[in-house]
């Protein structure tokens, strides 16, 4: 698999490393998988801001928490209210 | 399921971080790969769990983004055995138990029968007991097919026979031999019907053989009814096994006889019980007490427990001893008819065992008394099936040329 230099530590493939897009598997409103984070930038009961390279993404709601993640992969689980992508 | 059970196994932590930067603590922690889960940001101090052996990586990410990092709980195996490690016969209960239930493991401990009518579970057990097979029996040193075909050449009774061991339990099926009760002869022999009592021919059904008598004719006991010989129209004879059913009118009586003094059995309401638990074929009295020393009589049970309908290597044997007395009483005619009508009906069903699809037509009872006894007769008109079979010797002349 071809790696670009500014992903030295990402895992995806090379075709959306460059494109810098994140993977998100949404089940109803209640739990959000993420691939490709960078980090996370806020972290609240009401509102998470993951770091997604260029831009941020923002989910608001309520009971919001990390179920678990790794490096590069997050669970979300909580009341999912809305998703903002923060350019 | 499986990854708690392996995060049990190994370990982990409840995790409590608190400071300015918590967000750059978690971000840290997850590039250096520290695998966190269930998160919480409770009152701007985040709380995790994460593995036993990333707590180092953790607390170095939590130095390096100024945060304070403890520990809130540990979880896990390797926490419950250090905490009772000073309780070593708790560790050498374990094993003993491993130990043990690996060794019983290795016997059978409960046998189940699916057995035709013919036999019982009681002579079942006998015959497999010979040959080695029973409850406590070492598994490995069975051999089962074996043991099948020996039974089943020696007994006539059973056509086709199994045995399943499962684990410590085992299950024993048989089939019957169906075909003795087809009555099947041996061709080679010859016979001749004879009767085997006096009495008037009512029905004859004749498969083999020539009749000799025919409806209404008086026979007695040792006459030729069906004969193996077989006359043709031109002039030649067969000799065959003969094979018929001759029903004919029989008569019997009997006469019953009980003395008008008697002595019965007075119990008392107190009864001595002997229980034992038996385990394992281990035997352990929980119940003893004295044996009467008067006169008693002893009744015994065993039962076998059992669980979701699996039986148990485990049996409650019981005997109760009832005391009685004997108390001389003097019956009357009524006491001393119900008496005797009981002992008929005792005697009816020996007497119609012993006969041939013997029913019974006509009974005729009197009853009469004497000085110290009373008497009952019955006379008897059964019709019943009175052929046996006598075999034929055929003895074969010289030829001549």
């Amino acid at each position: 698999m071809k790696k670009s230099k500014g992903d030295q530590g990402m895992k995806m493939p090379a075709f959306m490393a460059n494109l810098g897009n994140v993977h998100m598997d949404i089940s109803g409103n209640h739990e959000i998988i993420l691939e490709g984070g960078k980090g996370i930038v806020e972290y609240g009961d009401k509102s998470i801001k993951i770091n997604a390279g260029k831009y941020i993404l923002a989910f608001c709601g309520r009971g919001l928490h990390i179920q678990c993640m790794n490096d590069s992969d997050i669970v979300i689980h909580g009341f999912v209210t809305s998703i903002e992508y923060i350019m | 399921m499986i990854v708690h059970l392996l995060r049990w196994l190994f370990g982990y932590y409840d995790i409590s971080v608190e400071g300015k930067f918590t967000e750059r603590f978690i971000n840290l922690a997850a590039r250096k790969g520290v695998n966190m889960w269930k998160l919480r940001n409770i009152n701007g101090c985040i709380c995790f769990c994460t593995g036993k052996n990333e707590w180092n990586t953790a607390q170095s990410a939590a130095e390096k983004t100024q945060n304070s990092i403890h520990i809130v709980k540990e979880h896990g195996l390797p926490y419950i055995l250090a905490k009772h490690k000073h309780r070593s016969g708790l560790l050498a209960g374990a094993v003993l138990f491993a130990v043990f239930c690996k060794v019983m493991s290795c016997f059978v401990w409960s046998i189940s029968y699916q057995l035709p009518e013919i036999i019982n579970e009681y002579e079942m057990q006998e015959i497999l007991s010979e040959y080695g097979f029973h409850e406590g029996a070492y598994r490995e040193s069975l051999n089962v097919q074996d043991i099948i075909d020996k039974i089943s050449l020696k007994d006539n009774r059973i056509s086709w026979m199994t045995i399943n061991i499962i684990g410590s339990c085992a299950e024993v099926r048989v089939s019957p031999d169906t075909s003795q009760s087809l009555n099947r002869r041996d061709i080679s022999q010859t016979s001749n019907m004879i009767s085997a009592a006096d009495g008037t021919v009512t029905r004859i059904k004749v498969k083999n053989g020539s009749s000799k008598i025919s409806v209404g004719d008086g026979i007695k006991k040792g006459q030729m009814l069906v004969s193996g010989v077989m006359e043709y129209n031109d002039g030649t004879n067969v000799i065959v096994d003969s094979n018929a059913q001759v029903f004919a009118k029989t008569a019997r009586s009997a006469e019953i006889k009980i003395p008008k003094n008697i002595e019965v059995p007075v119990f008392s309401d107190s009864a001595a019980v002997k229980s034992e638990i038996v385990f394992f074929g281990i035997k352990l009295p929980f119940s003893i007490q004295d044996t009467p020393d008067c006169n008693n009589i002893k009744t015994a049970e065993s039962e076998q427990l059992t669980f979701l309908d699996s039986r148990l290597p485990l049996y409650i044997n019981s005997e109760i001893l009832r005391e009685y007395t004997k108390k001389p009483v003097v019956l009357d005619r009524q006491q001393a008819e119900t008496i005797l009508k009981n002992k008929l009906s005792l005697y009816e069903v020996f007497m119609l065992g012993s006969t041939n699809q013997g029913t019974v037509l006509q009974k005729k009872i009197s009853f009469s008394e004497s000085s110290d006894s009373y008497i009952l007769k019955a006379d008897y008109e059964i019709e019943e099936d009175v052929c046996i079979r006598m075999p034929l010797k055929v003895v074969s002349g010289d030829s001549q040329d």
